[in-house]
């Protein structure tokens, strides 16, 4: 990376913490640290919503995807626009008039002390796990393709998110994600027009997508209706529903969002930005990554993007097989290159198409012949490279300048929605726990210090985690399918919590139980698509707490 | 939670214009998909 593009990183890193502590305002009471005294307008709370959940291993992750699989991933958030007319007529209105600071919070009131904990718990452990994650995925690519050293990367991430969050709390948080979500958006459309314009002489755009379209990365939609498929329109649109539900519903790093706004109009507006602004975004980001795919189809890329087992590769005794695998992809690559070209200039003839579709084929197999060779030596069955395209795209292709702009929106997505998730952690920490079991009569001004010293705890934790997942490798797969474990569940107690007036808290507390319980016996044993968990964990939750609620005795229900 | 009726109908619209956003939308990846393959 040169020296201007260390110096547009920098900058960043410099400006954010600055601008986060300028605008951090009323947060000297516990209502304006963690609500910003429901006084923000819809549009930031609107453009926050998106910056938290628009992580940096979205935006490596999609565009990866892109590469690899086309535009298919896009069918994932056909549920969430639903969803967010869903939530506005029924949780925002609800936990917005019932003036609470957590959803969990609102579960005491509604059924009991038990189930508030319980939901509370259950978010504090996956969410302190995830935001370790979500420090730890953008540093590990960062320090693998620039060179860096990881711990000095995680710092990089951590320390500043976590500088400007403990001091200015959710002002800080939301104002900061306003910006940085410009940030993101400026560095895709600056890949976008980059890779248009490095396609080769007499290729444009269209013929560009017609390579694409040849090996099925521009197909976006499929409608077939198979449980054990990880994404169709179906899964999109059913299980992507429930799970947008229960993330914007249920988890506080995005319901504490739309706490903060105005009013109960502002607040869903907020929602209506996601629903109309989600999808196009994303298939946005996945275009980038088919784009890749062409660039590289005229730009030799590496066999595998990922660098970092080569060296264990040479020290073993597959070296030989690496390196001839090597050879076999230049060579494969260079057939691929040539068919290419043949398919620009004679795009609709059937012979040329059928050899572009065989070398791309050929190459593929090559790479996932080196995947192997990678698995064999490492033991990392999961192991892919998929998460590197984008960076090494951006480090070897990128004109100066922009490769620091790029690498400042990677930090700005990580931060956006680290600084979310701490936030949300502090808040339910202090809330769900320490004001409510702890020390539930102390002056405001202590409760401001403890939420403080709450987010730089969780800060301090998820950087440790951070470091620590790495080496865990898999850990990111357990955390992540533990996330799906837990979602749906969490989603059918506010079903009954909102919707069934016979439900009480003994049937939402082992409702949930059985949710989550029936949900892991199913992920092992069925084998169908997560997206899917999300609705059987829903239905059972609901089903078992209503039925535990009508053998139970009466309903406790809020005014 | 009860709703005046301008509210009510405000919020229709709302869900209508989504609703038809999200169908064009998805058209609109689908004849993505059609025209390029």
């Amino acid at each position: 990376m040169s020296g201007i593009d260390w110096a547009i990183v920098v900058a960043y890193l410099v400006w954010v913490v600055w601008d986060g502590l300028r605008l951090s305002r009323n947060t000297n009471a516990v209502e304006g640290y963690f609500l910003a005294g429901r006084s923000l307008p819809w549009w930031a709370v609107g453009l926050s919503v998106m910056a938290t959940q628009l992580s940096a291993i979205t935006m490596t992750s999609t565009t990866g995807q892109g590469y690899a699989d086309g535009m298919r991933f896009v069918q994932f958030y056909f549920g969430l626009p639903i969803a967010m007319i869903i939530l506005s007529v029924t949780v925002v209105p609800f936990f917005w008039r019932a003036k609470v600071y957590t959803a969990y919070e609102y579960l005491e009131g509604r059924f009991d002390l038990k189930t508030r904990t319980l939901t509370a718990a259950l978010f504090l452990i996956s969410r302190g796990l995830s935001c370790s994650v979500i420090v730890a995925a953008p540093a590990v690519i960062l320090s693998i393709v620039l060179g860096w050293n990881l711990t000095l990367t995680v710092l990089l991430i951590g320390a500043p998110t976590v500088v400007y969050t403990m001091v200015g709390g959710v002002q800080a948080v939301t104002w900061t994600d306003v910006k940085q979500m410009g940030i993101i958006v400026a560095g895709i459309v600056a890949a976008v027009i980059v890779l248009v314009a490095s396609l080769p002489d007499g290729v444009t755009f269209v013929k560009a997508m017609h390579l694409a379209g040849a090996v099925g990365k521009t197909r976006a939609l499929d409608f077939t209706f198979d449980v054990h498929q990880t994404y169709t329109f179906w899964s999109g649109l059913i299980g992507g529903l429930f799970l947008a539900l229960s993330y914007f519903g249920c988890d506080q790093s995005q319901v504490q969002r739309y706490l903060t706004a105005k009013s109960v109009t502002e607040g869903r507006h907020s929602l209506y930005m996601s629903a109309f602004v989600k999808i196009p975004l994303q298939a946005l980001i996945l275009l980038t990554g088919v784009l890749m795919f062409v660039h590289f189809l005229f730009h030799r890329g590496p066999m595998l993007f990922n660098s970092a087992p080569l060296a264990r590769i040479e020290a073993s005794a597959r070296a030989g097989d690496y390196h001839s695998l090597e050879m076999e992809y230049g060579q494969a690559y260079e057939r691929r290159r040539a068919a290419a070209s043949t398919l620009t200039v004679t795009s609709d003839d059937v012979e040329a198409r059928s050899a572009f579709v065989a070398a791309d084929a050929a190459v593929r197999d090559v790479r996932a012949r080196a995947v192997g060779v990678v698995k064999d030596v490492t033991g990392d069955t999961s192991w892919t490279d998929v998460n590197y395209v984008f960076p090494t795209f951006v480090t070897r292709d990128m004109p100066v300048g922009l490769v620091g702009l790029i690498i400042a929106a990677i930090f700005a997505a990580a931060m956006s929605s680290i600084a979310a998730e701490l936030n949300s952690l502090a808040t339910a920490t202090v809330i769900d726990v320490y004001k409510r079991l702890i020390v539930p009569a102390a002056p405001d001004g202590h409760y401001l210090t403890v939420s403080k010293w709450a987010t730089a705890a969780w800060g301090v934790f998820a950087c440790l985690m951070a470091v620590y997942a790495v080496r865990l490798g898999s850990l990111i797969e357990v955390v992540n399918r533990y996330g799906s474990y837990f979602y749906g569940s969490l989603l059918g107690v506010f079903i009954l919590a909102l919707g069934v007036k016979r439900a009480n808290g003994h049937g939402a507390f082992v409702g949930l139980l059985a949710g989550m319980a029936a949900v892991a016996y199913v992920a092992t044993t069925w084998g169908i698509a997560y997206l899917w968990l999300n609705v059987v964990g829903a239905v059972v939750v609901t089903v078992v707490g209503l039925a535990v609620s009508l053998f139970s005795g009466p309903a406790r229900v809020r005014a | 939670m009860s709703q005046s009726a301008p509210e009510a109908a405000g919020l229709g619209r709302l869900f209508l214009l989504i609703v038809l956003t999200e169908t064009l939308v998805i058209s609109a990846l689908y004849w993505f998909g059609v025209y390029f393959s």
